[in-house]
């Protein structure tokens, strides 16, 4: 981890940082322990850790004792630490309600934590014996004795009796040590000889099983094989330093009495004999070994051992926030730095749970990602990147020659100017014709001469090589007749294109402009403007285009003309024909302006390419458009009925050998498609 | 040929064949007679949007009404309104004025569009659909081609079928892919697929816009092969017609 998170600010600090460098608290823990207590000082004397049974030749008070013996010191006198408060809540909260009250509680209240001076506490049964609740006890065994017919030797009686049983020692007492011990150094009531440690010292040991409150058993409270007698482990000899608790049980400074203070026999042996109960000696018995050879090291080892039961060791809130605490001897404690007791040592501190370094919790939070998400979260990663990534200029690849566009191209423009050139081959002109031709032909030989024919060129430079050629045997076909003509378009280079073609037929039958031909010009505004002109055409198109001088000068437009004097609306022409390369240009006309074209034909001059998409116009139920002439072909059939020889014609030998030479590159492609294809099923 | 026609020719055949070099690759030539179009057409246009529509529609009348007679309620309609809606419409060309031109664009897009959509359904929509209704009696006859009897009968059922299955090629309201998967093939011979009935209608119907396609691809082949016709001619000419102004 390159970096730690303050557990205060959640800021991120150096990883070496002892402190927060923004807040200021602490970031490693500060470890409880030392040799405050110790027991709990020793390595492996850890709250909550694992403890190892003692081997029996740590017969620690044994040795003890003979020290004492020999020095001839007296017993230090063991007090009880006052308590005047109740039980701690989670203590509380763990007994289970409705508990029957059994010897030394009150309540639900255990005689030994009672302060002095309080009714059974420790202070009255110092002053007048045996405290009363354990008089009760007596007297209650001595009945039931009575009644079953047992000898009257209880168990604590049996206690005394047992080998090994030495007096307790004389009174010992422990200053107090500010700032080490949970509860605030007071003064502590003593702690009584004779009084029973727990609620199991109650019954004898081999009875305990059979009496023990249910709750307690599942609390944990598994008694010791009968008959072991572990109190004289916990008293230190007389005259002998205090010692810490002898199995490096966990040590609970709040149930350690005061040095000083009034003491009382532990059970109420005068031998100073304390009389562990079975499931208290079971705790014991779990103590780390490693605790024994520092327990009467140290200063703190003054003070009086006590221990937790393992049951109620594994209920302490602390071990569910913190399994492993590493307690520190008190040279190496830190010195408290915040908060009410700062300047304090070995201060049984909170921060450690709090400072704990862990995770976070917005960071620990792991995402169920599913492949798909991540493919596409890696796909957006990816495109964030190149969005920052720097295009590299692709060099631009030198032109290679493509051989098989030198190909076509060369055979396309050998075949095409073949016949340009040499005039040969020669093709004859077709002798069938489309069978709308005949009827356009007629429809052409019909019409009033009186009335102007519009010519609508609506196509570009690009396609005047097929579109003149296609429109001008109509042309010649309508001048022939002598209708007058006018022309429009809706491009701005139709009108260039309009005027060449006229400029190149009307020579040939009379026609003069300003008189039988007039150019409206340029007429803008795609669909809206051809509804509009076929509404009103002298109001879509207000002057003409190449009118001859003397008429510009007379100011006279196209519309004063003689072609179109009479033409106030579209149906007043006797023909529209648009001449167009383009099916939406034929479609506008076809749909804008037929409907206001009464009887007048609408006849389109097409493109090749367009004639598919124009076509259904015609072929219609009811047609939108009267006559078709698309094509060379086709043009080349009118040129025919009409006899003479147009541009079609002219075009025609070159035309036929590049229809030949396309469709044989044509098929020269579909044959090696079709080989390539055959070649690649057999592979597979 | 006079000799500003044969300078016009010469240069129009040097532009020809600039274009034509194409052939050899994407060359400066050819950009070169691109750039020369668009210019020279550009040119022409705006020209002719002066003379054709700008002068005689906007500016003739304004002179022709005169300052005291801008006032006239016909002049508002006529002169005025138009020239407010092109200043306005000129707004567009900065982007911080460009809201107030929103008024002449609305109005263009607004009537354009209700009028290309009005003809669409009028001219297009409703005749085609008749179209495709057409009696398959032998009596009918077409009123443009002049069909009758066996021949009408087969061209009206050949326009059915082909509008029936183009529009089910398209798959409207079936859920198949258009290359068949999912669907239970009609037999396998000799490992080419026999579709099922509904994946056959649409290779018929994939067979019809073929054609189609087919048609309009040999149309606009047909239209260029006729212009690489004329612009042969048209350089065969010129070179005639300058090596004989030469000679």
């Amino acid at each position: 981890m390159s970096e730690q998170r303050c557990p205060m600010c959640s800021r991120p600090n150096p990883p070496e940082a002892h402190e927060c460098w923004h807040c200021g608290a602490r970031l490693t823990p500060l470890d409880p322990g030392g040799s405050a207590s110790g027991s709990a000082s020793q390595p492996g004397s850890r709250l909550g850790g694992e403890r190892q049974p003692v081997p029996p030749e740590q017969d620690w008070l044994d040795r003890i004792r003979a020290e004492s013996e020999a020095a001839g010191e007296p017993e230090p006198d063991f007090t009880a630490e006052p308590v005047t408060g109740e039980l701690p809540s989670w203590l509380e909260e763990m007994k289970p309600e409705g508990s029957p009250p059994e010897a030394g509680e009150e309540g639900g209240r255990v005689s030994a934590f009672k302060a002095a001076g309080e009714p059974g506490g420790m202070e009255a049964a110092d002053e007048s014996g045996p405290p009363e609740w354990l008089r009760r006890i007596r007297a209650r065994e001595e009945e039931r004795a009575q009644d079953t017919g047992e000898s009257g030797q209880d168990w604590l009686s049996g206690l005394r009796g047992s080998p090994g049983a030495e007096p307790e020692p004389e009174d010992v007492s422990y200053p107090p040590r500010p700032g080490r011990d949970m509860a605030a150094p007071r003064p502590a009531a003593p702690e009584s000889r004779d009084l029973p440690p727990e609620r199991p010292r109650e019954r004898p040991a081999a009875a305990s099983q059979e009496a023990m409150p249910s709750w307690l058993r599942q609390a944990g409270g598994q008694d010791a094989p009968p008959g072991q007698d572990r109190a004289a482990e916990q008293l230190p000899p007389s005259g002998s330093p205090p010692t810490t608790p002898p199995f490096g049980l966990p040590h609970v400074q709040a149930l350690i009495g005061e040095g000083g203070a009034g003491e009382a026999p532990l059970g109420g042996k005068p031998e100073g004999e304390v009389d562990l109960p079975d499931w208290m000696d079971a705790a014991s018995l779990e103590g780390p070994a490693e605790a024994l050879p520092a327990a009467s090291e140290g200063e703190d080892s003054r003070l009086a051992p006590a221990t937790l039961p393992s049951w109620l060791e594994a209920m302490r809130p602390v071990e569910t926030f913190r399994p492993v605490v590493q307690i520190q001897t008190e040279d190496d404690q830190a010195v408290e730095s915040a908060g009410p007791l700062a300047g304090l040592r070995g201060v049984l501190i909170a921060e450690p749970l709090v400072a704990m370094p862990r995770t976070a919790t917005v960071g620990s939070m792991q995402l169920a990602v599913s492949e798909r998400q991540y493919a596409q979260a890696e796909l957006l990663h990816r495109m964030v990147e190149d969005e920052e990534r720097e295009v590299q200029a692709s060099r631009r690849a030198r032109p290679q020659l493509n051989f098989i566009r030198w190909a076509v191209a060369g055979v396309l423009l050998f075949a095409t100017a073949l016949p340009v050139l040499s005039g040969s081959p020669r093709f004859s002109l077709p002798s069938l014709e489309p069978r709308e031709l005949g009827s356009l032909f007629t429809l052409i030989d019909t019409l009033p001469a009186e009335r102007p024919a519009l010519l609508v060129f609506d196509y570009e430079p690009g396609y005047s090589g097929e579109l003149d050629a296609v429109g001008e045997a109509l042309i010649e076909q309508i001048m022939v007749r002598g209708i007058p003509i006018a022309t429009m378009t809706t491009r701005p280079t139709g009108s260039l294109l309009a005027m060449r073609v006229i400029d190149r037929l009307g020579p040939r039958h009379d026609y003069v402009p300003g008189e039988e031909v007039v150019h409206l010009g340029y007429l803008s505004g795609g669909a809206t403007a051809v509804q509009l002109f076929s509404l009103r055409p002298r109001e879509a198109i207000l002057q003409g285009f190449d009118l001859p001088e003397d008429m510009q000068e007379a100011g006279i437009t196209a519309w004063d003309t003689p072609v179109l004097r009479g033409v106030t609306a579209l149906s007043d022409f006797s023909l529209v024909t648009v001449i167009t390369a383009g099916t939406e240009t034929a479609r506008v006309w076809a749909e804008q302006a037929k409907n206001y074209m009464g009887q007048t034909p609408l006849v389109m001059v097409l493109s090749a390419g367009a004639e598919p998409m124009v076509r259904p116009y015609y072929e219609a139920r009811e047609p939108r458009v009267n006559g078709i002439l698309t094509g060379l072909p086709a043009a080349t059939a009118y040129e025919r009925r009409m006899g003479q020889e147009g541009l079609a014609a002219q075009r025609w030998n070159a035309f036929g050998t590049a229809m030949l030479a396309s469709e044989f590159i044509l098929a020269a492609g579909i044959a090696y498609g079709l080989v390539q294809w055959w070649m690649a099923r057999q592979e597979r | 040929m006079t000799t500003p026609e044969l300078i016009a020719s010469f240069l129009g055949a040097i532009i020809t064949l600039m274009v034509l070099s194409y052939l050899f690759a994407d060359n400066p030539l050819f950009r070169l007679a691109i750039h020369i179009f668009i210019g020279s057409a550009s040119g022409y246009a705006g020209a002719i949007a002066w003379h054709n529509v700008l002068k005689p529609g906007l500016v003739d009348p304004l002179f022709a009404v005169g300052l005291r007679g801008i006032a006239q309620p016909s002049a508002l309609v006529t002169v005025v309104l138009p020239w407010i809606l092109v200043l306005v419409l000129l707004l567009k060309l900065s982007p911080r004025t460009s809201r107030y031109g929103t008024l002449s664009m609305a109005l263009l897009v607004g009537v354009g569009a209700a009028v290309v959509v009005g003809g669409a359904v009028s001219g297009t929509l409703v005749p085609q659909t008749l179209a495709s209704m057409e009696s398959l009696s032998p009596a009918s006859v077409a009123p443009q081609t002049g069909e009758t009897g066996l021949e009408r009968m087969i061209n009206v059922s050949l326009v059915l079928l082909g509008t029936i299955t183009t529009l089910l090629y398209f798959r409207f309201g079936q859920r198949q892919s258009l290359t068949g998967e999912g669907e239970t093939p009609l037999a396998v011979i000799s490992g080419v697929t026999i579709p099922g009935p509904a994946g056959l209608i649409r290779a018929v119907g994939k067979a019809f816009i073929a054609v189609t396609f087919g048609v309009m691809y040999a149309g606009a082949l047909s239209a260029a092969l006729v212009v690489l016709v004329e612009r042969l001619q048209f350089l065969r000419d010129t070179l005639s017609n300058l090596f004989g102004a030469l000679g």
